[in-house]
């Protein structure tokens, strides 16, 4: 092949000259070879062979004549990508020329070359993004841009690891992951990074802040994309007639936005004049490089919407500002109203009570009070039978809150639970499981309503409960 | 070109029938001489061995080594002479992977002349079964390579 006649092979080269941009830089230098004669190749490989066992023999200091081919392999693709690398910023028919009248050895010093400048360029955009940081404390978020990327600086093996990056890079960032290997995909990703924080940057922190909160209580130990959450929120808040750059939507913004959203016809051009508004809004300029990665996330944002529609989760996706949740509770109280002298007469008829009806009735006649209620049934021995007909007369409250003091799903063996507490905690397990599956609904809900006078009703009772002698 | 670091090597490079005849010059003195066909089969064993333990040879290898290295020992008999040389093959690759490529070619092959001699007595299955293996579990537990050549070589006291 002749690589001066330029004019005979312009078509194939000019074909290759896209292939330069997508081949992945590891196959680079071997797709420019496959266009060599046979003995050209020879040469290549040769010199190849000869550069692998030199760098293997400086890697074992001489002392060793083998290694494990899987490490080889790995030094030989380390080579590949740094000639690769070294190539391909040359036009195809320059960088086929240089490959034609060099050894392999030279092409490997200059990817090293342009590996240690892009090595810079990764300290220099390392700093960058440093000082945009956004401000939420997500984990991921944090420590890839802190640690991750001080860790791949330490670690990054140019010459028997090129390709590698040593590090998990787990943020996601909002556009796809870089294709890109080694250092390359390390310049990639910071550049996403950095353009995401320069965005990120025209919100006020507060509101970021605040959404995130917003967004879920953990959100410091989620993997998420921040950038998605903000620019998802704003367009929420713009459709909403709200601040886009507040990110504060209420409930009732959320139900109005999902019938504005769901009447128009066109959600992927509203999605787009949104995102143009946001831009302007964001101050970015039309063509720079933030504002182009926006609207190369506008497809993204279309689906966040498009999916919320249409699965009716439009208030899980936005950071929706939730009030607490209002209940309403009912207040038992829980102190002990009837005196001692009658508290111990009332105790004696029991225990002598000879049919369990006459023990319910005494306890519905001259019990008034819930804590009364609880210390005699703890305190005087009845048998399963009596207390389930007991607890069919009671009250629903009153057994919602003997429920929430001896909650029926307690674990088997609980150290502190004595025998009289554990015949009453099992008959009302009993008494539940007796009920119809609504009874047994409506039950457990009023239990969840339960709340206790005394906050320190249980000490309290374990503290005085009095067993007549 | 083969993106495969083993299918890169070249054939030529490789140590060959005739460089493993030209030993029999300095082992001749000793009864020891190798046949072409010899010298093949050790070839083939060096072939296989890397296979086997998955390295990739790209020195001038190390058979020479250790026919230089073990042909002046007094319990290497001619009648055993290829047989033992394929087993310190196997055993050298083997064991280059299972010291993690602690030990350089020549330090591995010396130790191994050394136990084979003493206390092995000229029995191989002794220092690939015992020596060896206990002179990889030393290394294994952090010992330093004195200490734990001492340890591996009294394993056979004990």
């Amino acid at each position: 092949m002749t690589i001066s006649s330029s004019n005979a092979l312009s078509t194939p080269f000019d074909q290759f000259e896209t292939v330069r941009h997508t081949c992945a830089t590891r196959h680079y230098f071997k797709s420019l070879c496959d266009r060599f004669l046979q003995n050209q190749l020879d040469r290549i490989e040769s010199e190849t062979y000869a550069l692998l066992a030199s760098l293997l023999s400086r890697y074992t200091l001489g002392e060793s004549s083998s290694v494990p081919a899987e490490f080889a392999e790995n030094v030989l693709v380390s080579i590949l990508y740094t000639i690769g690398i070294g190539l391909k910023p040359m036009s195809v028919i320059n960088a086929v020329n240089l490959v034609k009248n060099s050894r392999v050895d030279q092409l490997f010093e200059i990817g090293q070359k342009r590996i240690r400048i892009k090595i810079n360029t990764v300290k220099h955009r390392h700093l960058e993004v440093l000082k945009t940081r956004c401000p939420v404390n997500n984990h991921v978020y944090q420590s890839t841009i802190r640690g991750g990327i001080k860790g791949f600086l330490k670690l990054y093996d140019p010459i028997y690891a090129a390709h590698e990056i040593h590090i998990t890079a787990d943020y996601p960032t909002a556009s796809p992951r870089p294709n890109s290997e080694g250092v390359e995909f390390i310049i990639d990703y910071l550049e996403a990074i950095y353009l995401e924080n320069l965005i990120l940057s025209a919100f006020p922190k507060k509101a970021i802040l605040d959404c995130m909160r917003r967004y879920h209580r953990h959100y410091a130990i989620m993997i998420v994309n921040l950038l998605d959450i903000m620019m998802t929120q704003a367009l929420g808040c713009l459709y909403a007639g709200r601040p886009p750059l507040q990110l504060n939507l209420s409930a009732a913004d959320a139900a109005q936005l999902y019938t504005v959203l769901s009447m128009k016809e066109n959600l992927s051009e509203t999605i787009h004049r949104g995102l143009l508004h946001l831009i302007a809004l964001l101050n970015l300029t039309a063509s720079s490089l933030a504002s182009n990665y926006l609207l190369a996330y506008e497809r993204e944002l279309y689906h966040n919407f498009h999916f919320a529609i249409e699965t009716d989760t439009l208030e899980q996706r936005l950071c929706i500002d939730r009030s607490p949740i209002k209940r309403d509770f009912i207040f038992v109280n829980a102190s002990a109203a009837m005196p001692l002298p009658d508290y111990r007469r009332l105790y004696h008829e029991l225990i002598s009570c000879r049919h369990a009806e006459d023990q319910c009735q005494l306890l519905l006649k001259d019990v008034h009070n819930f804590r009364d209620l609880e210390n005699l049934l703890l305190d005087v021995p009845m048998p399963p039978e009596t207390l389930h007909r007991l607890f069919r007369k009671l009250p629903d409250i009153t057994l919602a809150a003997l429920l929430v003091r001896h909650p029926v799903a307690a674990s088997k063996y609980d150290p502190d639970e004595n025998d009289s507490d554990r015949a009453l905690r099992q008959a009302l397990s009993l008494y539940m499981q007796s009920l119809a599956p609504d009874e047994h609904l409506s039950l457990h809900n009023l239990s969840a309503s339960v709340t206790f006078k005394q906050q320190t009703f249980a000490k309290q009772l374990s503290a005085s409960r009095h067993t007549p002698k | 070109m083969p993106l495969n670091a083993i299918d890169l090597v070249p054939r030529h490079l490789k140590t060959t029938v005739p460089q493993l005849m030209t030993l029999n010059d300095i082992t001749a003195p000793y009864g020891l001489a190798l046949t072409q066909a010899d010298a093949a089969l050790l070839l083939a064993t060096r072939d296989s061995a890397l296979k086997s333990t998955g390295r990739l040879e790209f020195g001038s290898g190390i058979i020479d080594k250790i026919i230089e290295a073990f042909y002046d020992s007094p319990y290497l008999m001619a009648s055993e002479y290829v047989e033992t040389l394929t087993d310190l093959i196997d055993a050298f690759y083997y064991f280059k992977n299972e010291l993690h490529d602690r030990m350089g070619d020549d330090a591995l092959i010396a130790f191994m002349r050394s136990a084979y001699d003493d206390p092995c007595n000229g029995a191989v299955t002794l220092l690939t079964d015992l020596i060896l293996p206990s002179l990889a579990s030393a290394l294994d537990q952090g010992m330093p390579f004195p200490r734990a050549a001492k340890y591996a070589l009294s394993e056979v006291e004990k």
